[in-house]
């Protein structure tokens, strides 16, 4: 490599980082609650959108800018919360643990004997309580149960208020797809949610 | 936006801001360095995962089994039985009603609203509804998938111990049984135990399907850990495992969380048994049985991808699913969802939202982008909740399906729940007993 090879990939690498840098600021704390709604684990969800920051930053010479950026990190993160969910159910945990097992991450120090009974449902935590309503509480336990693609139906119909084309895009699905997934988990929500009163 | 849509908003909404901060993202301070940040990443999941990255147990021994099992090989080889040989064998003969090409007895889940107890199977005629016969699970265990052979009277089933929770007895072991039907005799379902070997705890049934002659049982597996998942396949009536491919995690569907039952409609058999197909969100693949190597994706072959094209002719359809593929080894079915096509339709009095349309389509192999629909729906005014495909026939002209809407005042509401066949263009509903609106697919076999 001479100099101006060496120059231009320095360049290169300083306006990945300003961008990906500028990326990370304006839209990783979106993309973390999307995480989170759909993981359910802070941690997890943080560690899932540094993973599909670092692809863009790895990937940045590649990407055509910035709107396809964001596009790409959005269903960067789909896919890593798709991955996370499929390892943890292998191992047992209940997928998408939005109530008890944040509540646990919430307390933070509190420790992993805490966060492992809250993630087997086996403590309430008061943080939790505080921070979600009974009724949020309710509803997002019966979301837990939805397959991973009803889930991400209505995480992305729902939070990120995108439109059916749009989520199609971002689970690289088709638009039926998106609707039948929609119309399937809300029917099944409600029928859970009456079970449950 | 209805109640439940709200409440779901709201919930979701109130998750979501709970998190304030996210921990700054460390970049590499040099240039090129990038890669090597990936392996930070990894190891500190590593460290999450690590504690169920250790091998689960080993599995059971094979049980032999003694006289009970009846051997299957004698049974046709992929045919589909005809109405009148079917009728011939059942007490109350109504073949007339019953078209040629369909099956006439199924398995099915029992009450499968019930999550905390364990669930038998009912054995029904397809036509007339009736009930033929309760086959009550094994001790201490619960059923918790089926599936057909071609004659319409050999299945499969698997039962595990675990009915606690949904999640769970995903992963919980799986031993496996026959059950063989004799409408009309003494003894019209009797159920034996098959040397299969069962599943080992923690890992999760993919899809199970019975080749058409009954002989051969095709398990697709996703073990515990980060290694890949396999699709074996079993002699019936040895428990040999005659043959066995693998491949990433990701390459055969997974089941989902809810419904429980294990998967009877991500693996699909040839008539001849030569082929055997399998999909996973996007893709379809076929294997040829007899064919070399071991990898579920370099020795098979892709016969359908998404593409995003669907069928749009006055309406737009599209999959709800990758679509099922139908023994001839060529035809491919789906259930399908969307809307009417606005510039060639009547407007509705429906919001847009709500006005929309079920169906189900065809694809062939030989022009995997060309959809031609087997039926439409032209209900209005309705949220589509889905169509699934539960049965076709070898061409796929014949099928037995599940359409369940709702209607646009409430989605969340009562539903039309229904089964039926669709064959030339048409659904005609049969009495099958739906339990409670729960959802069935993978919880009936024919």
């Amino acid at each position: 490599m001479d100099h101006a090879d060496s120059r231009d990939t320095e360049a290169g690498a300083w306006t990945a980082q300003r961008h990906v840098t500028a990326l990370y600021e304006a839209h990783a704390l979106g993309l973390a609650r999307l995480a989170l709604v759909m993981l359910g684990d802070p941690a997890a969800a943080e560690d899932v959108v540094q993973d599909a920051f670092l692809g863009l930053y790895r990937r940045w010479d590649s990407l055509a800018g910035a709107s396809v950026a964001v596009t790409y990190l959005r269903t960067s993160v789909l896919n890593g919360c798709r991955t996370a969910l499929r390892r943890r159910a292998r191992r047992g945990v209940p997928a998408g643990v939005l109530d008890g097992e944040h509540g646990a991450a919430l307390a933070g120090a509190r420790g992993a004997a805490l966060t492992g009974a809250l993630a087997a449902g086996t403590l309430e935590s008061a943080e939790a309580t505080v921070l979600l309503a009974e009724e949020h509480r309710a509803v997002l336990a019966a979301i837990r149960r939805l397959p991973a693609r009803q889930r991400e139906a209505l995480v992305l119909r729902y939070y990120l208020d995108m439109t059916e084309d749009q989520a199609a895009d971002a689970m690289r699905v088709s638009r039926g797809t998106v609707k039948s997934a929609t119309s399937r988990a809300l029917a099944a929500v409600g029928r859970m949610l009456r079970e449950g009163s | 936006m209805n109640a439940v849509e709200e409440r779901i908003r709201a919930a979701i909404r109130a998750a979501g801001d709970t998190v304030h901060e996210v921990r700054p993202l460390p970049l590499p301070p040099e240039p090129g360095t990038a890669r090597g940040l990936r392996s930070g990443a990894r190891a500190r999941r590593a460290r999450i995962w690590r504690t169920w990255m250790a091998p689960v147990a080993a599995a059971a021994a094979v049980l032999a089994i003694g006289v009970a099992l009846v051997i299957v090989r004698h049974i046709p080889n992929g045919g589909v039985p005809s109405a009148s040989r079917s009728a011939a064998a059942s007490p109350q003969p109504t073949a007339s009603a019953a078209p040629a090409a369909l099956p006439r007895y199924y398995v099915a889940l029992d009450d499968t609203l019930k999550t905390n107890s364990p669930w038998a199977v009912v054995v029904g005629d397809t036509f007339t509804g009736a009930r033929l016969a309760t086959v009550s699970p094994p001790a201490h265990g619960t059923f918790a998938g089926m599936t057909g052979a071609a004659d319409d009277r050999t299945f499969v089933l698997d039962a595990t111990t675990c009915f606690a929770s949904a999640a769970a007895s995903r992963l919980c072991p799986r031993t496996w049984y026959l059950l063989r039907l004799s409408p009309g005799s003494a003894s019209p379902a009797r159920l034996t135990r098959l040397p299969i070997p069962p599943t080992a705890s923690g890992t999760q049934v993919q899809g199970i399907a019975l080749s058409p002659d009954g002989s051969e049982l095709a398990v697709a597996l996703q073990p515990a850990g980060s290694v890949p998942e396999s699709l074996s396949v079993y002699a019936v009536a040895t428990g040999a495992a005659l043959r066995t491919w693998t491949g990433p995690s990701g390459t055969i569907a997974d089941p989902g969380e809810w419904p429980r039952a294990d998967s009877n409609s991500v693996l699909f058999w040839s008539a001849d048994g030569r082929t055997l197909s399998f999909r996973n969100e996007t893709n379809v693949r076929m294997l040829r049985t007899s064919g070399p190597g071991r990898d579920l994706i370099a020795d098979s072959r892709l016969i359908w991808t998404y593409d995003g094209s669907g069928y749009v002719h006055g309406y737009q359809l599209y999959c709800n699913n990758t679509p099922n593929v139908a023994s001839d080894g060529i035809t491919l079915v789906c259930g399908a969802s969307g809307e009417p096509q606005r510039s060639v339709r009547v407007p509705s009095k429906c919001s847009a939202m709500w006005d929309n349309t079920m169906g189900f389509l065809a694809y062939s192999t030989a022009a995997p982008k060309l959809a031609r629909p087997l039926y439409i729906d032209q209900t209005t005014c309705t949220s589509e909740v889905t169509a699934e495909v539960l049965w076709s026939s070898p061409s796929g002209s014949a099928m037995l399906v599940w359409l369940n809407s709702a209607a646009e005042s409430d989605p969340a509401g009562p539903q039309t729940n229904v089964v039926g066949m669709v064959e030339g263009g048409e659904f005609t509903r049969i009495p099958f007993p739906l339990n409670g609106g729960a959802a069935i697919p993978n919880q009936v076999a024919w």
